[in-house]
């Protein structure tokens, strides 16, 4: 009796002992999450601040086209030589844009972002994305001759998560250049602007027409068929003291290219696309400046186009131009990129235009291209599949008077994300 | 006899085990360390709070959005040399729909927008109630974790009428629960 009492007894004292074995080693285990999760927010803070207050270096990476992803030596958004703390510079985002039409011939990628911030055995993901996001629908249109010009637009301006901001002051500005096509060139005769004004609603939606104004400007006998019309629409959203603006090319229809790059000076579009060179006046053109951030406040909009020359380094051979020291100079530095895309460069770019409209032809048709110089970005190291115990930091920036919310989102890769 | 002492023993350290796990799991208890991830939540929210606050000031929500609030107060208390009264409890809903639109999702917060107004005679700062911001039921719903910022702002912008006036804007922004 007393030797099954003792089996009993030690068999208890074994049930015991790798319960409290078990105890003793998942009660450290919480402890050590909250440490973990404590690393998890320094990480996050420190690479956020170094993100939106810092220059990187080379300072000037944004514009010069000499440094490329390989050679950037420190990553840092921050406008150098800025005083005002979480202003970002337009330009060094611009290196992180990759359109779904045409790939950044400087991109810098999420692996090699993630090995410059320190970030390897941590999976996150970057949003740079305007505070009012402005979508552009176009529902209807309007038919002159052989080309279709987008009329009708519906406008959503929405925040960060999606949510349609209502009771947004909406300006649209639909701007058409008529230009005499010539041999080898063509000639601008004149531009028009209208706008149109509307207040979103309870979705954040909003309908500009502008069907009776194109009706108008067409039915005027020097609107001729046989005329070059280069048309866009540029929108600016105004909501209790904030802006945004967005481009839209609206005779692009089809596959047309009509997004580019700008990085510096040098232009990139896609190489399918056909110069055209403008004359103005005097003076050889070929692209659009808007001054959009000063559309609210300069009644006159004609006065916010400003013509601006692009050099084109392709020749009438369609070969690389390197009789050009800016072209031969692009041309060494992306060897590569000269097949691939249409380069160009504007002499002065203008630092108050939010975006460049670039004329030119596609498929002998003429279209402007839309180059928006802050572009969203959303980057991530893995499939944008965020892990529950991730951490998620914002904060609020400006680009060019613009503000945008900048958003990182930190997690571990052995959590089970890539 | 023998038998006797070996289960005594048994039972001996069968005792002897509970007391040392339950020594162990105590003193674990108490060297637990703080909660330390908290202490970064509210750090990051101290920084969220202002850059919203510098972000709207920069922008000129502020005149847009209680213009006429802040021309109101400041008009009753040149008057009558008084704040108006109840205004602590009036509900801003503009400016908690912008502050909700703008913050991440999950946040709770409550702004109080108070102006300052001069009392010259008695040689005083008052402090007179705007009313209020929030995005929740702040008599139901406890905030945890929070944060309270504070922020001065000398209004620029436009309307004209309001440019000069001095704002004190008291935030609370935190989680719930």
């Amino acid at each position: 009796m007393e030797t099954v009492l003792e089996y009993l007894a030690v068999a208890l004292l074994l049930v015991v002992i790798i319960l409290a074995a078990h105890q003793m080693l998942s009660a450290p285990a919480a402890t050590l999450d909250t440490v973990r999760q404590e690393q998890l927010y320094t990480v996050a803070e420190r690479v956020l601040d170094k993100i939106v207050l810092t220059p990187g270096f080379p300072e000037d990476w944004g514009t010069n086209i000499a440094v490329s992803a390989d050679n950037l030596q420190d990553f840092g958004l921050a406008l150098a030589g800025s005083r005002e703390p979480y202003r970002v510079d337009p330009d060094k985002v611009m290196r992180l844009a990759n359109l779904s039409t045409l790939p950044n011939p400087l991109l810098l990628n999420a692996s090699r972002l993630a090995q410059l911030l320190g970030l390897e055995g941590y999976g996150y993901r970057l949003r740079i994305v305007p505070m009012l996001r402005v979508i552009i629908m176009p529902i209807g249109y309007y038919t002159y001759g052989n080309y279709r010009y987008a009329s009708t637009f519906r406008v959503r301006v929405e925040n960060i998560q999606g949510l349609g901001v209502p009771n947004a002051d909406v300006t649209g500005m639909y701007v058409i250049v008529r230009a005499q096509p010539g041999a080898s060139d063509a000639t601008v005769e004149a531009k028009n602007v209208s706008t149109a004004r509307a207040l979103t609603d309870a979705l954040g939606e909003c309908v500009l027409d502008f069907t009776p104004s194109l009706q108008q400007y067409f039915s005027s006998p020097q609107n001729r068929p046989d005329k070059w019309y280069f048309t866009f629409l540029i929108v600016h959203v105004e909501w209790r003291g904030f802006a945004s603006v967005a481009g839209y090319a609206t005779n692009a229809y089809g596959d047309a290219p009509a997004e580019g790059y700008i990085i510096g000076n040098y232009v990139f579009v896609n190489r399918t696309i056909s110069p055209t060179p403008i004359i103005k006046g005097n003076k050889r053109s070929g692209a659009v400046l808007v001054k959009d951030e000063l559309l609210q406040a300069v009644p006159e909009y004609q006065e916010l186009l400003n013509f601006t020359a692009v050099v084109w380094c392709r020749d009438s051979t369609g070969g690389y131009r390197d009789d050009d020291p800016l072209c031969n100079n692009a041309g060494k530095v992306l060897p590569s990129a000269k097949q691939w895309y249409l380069i160009g460069y504007i002499r002065y770019v203008e630092p108050l235009a939010s975006h460049v409209f670039i004329f030119a032809q596609f498929r002998g048709n003429p279209i402007a291209i839309v180059v928006n110089r802050i572009p969203s970005i959303d980057i991530s190291s893995g499939r944008g599949a965020v892990p529950a115990n991730a951490v998620r930091l914002t904060r609020m920036c400006t680009v060019y008077n613009y503000p945008f919310l900048v958003e990182l989102t930190v997690w571990r890769e052995v959590e089970g994300f890539p | 006899m023998t038998a006797r002492r070996g289960q005594v023993r048994v039972v001996e350290a069968v005792l002897a085990v509970f007391m040392v796990v339950a020594v162990v799991l105590l003193l674990m208890q108490f060297t637990r360390p703080l909660r330390s991830v908290y202490i970064r939540e509210t750090s990051d929210l101290r920084r969220l709070g202002y850059n919203l606050l510098n972000s709207m000031a920069e922008n000129n929500v502020y005149e847009k959005v209680l213009g006429d609030l802040i021309y109101e107060a400041s008009k009753r208390f040149s008057s009558s040399g008084r704040c108006p009264e109840g205004w602590e409890e009036n509900r801003l809903n503009d400016l908690a729909f912008f502050a909700s639109t703008v913050l991440p999702q999950g946040l709770l917060f409550r702004m109080d927008v108070y102006t300052v107004q001069y009392d010259l005679a008695g040689g005083r700062a008052v402090l007179c109630p705007l009313g209020y911001a929030a995005n929740f039921d702040v008599g139901k719903v406890s905030m945890t974790e929070a944060e309270p910022i504070i922020y001065t702002y000398v209004c620029t912008g436009d309307p004209d009428r309001v440019r000069g006036s001095v704002l004190l804007v008291h935030l609370t922004i935190g989680y719930s629960g």
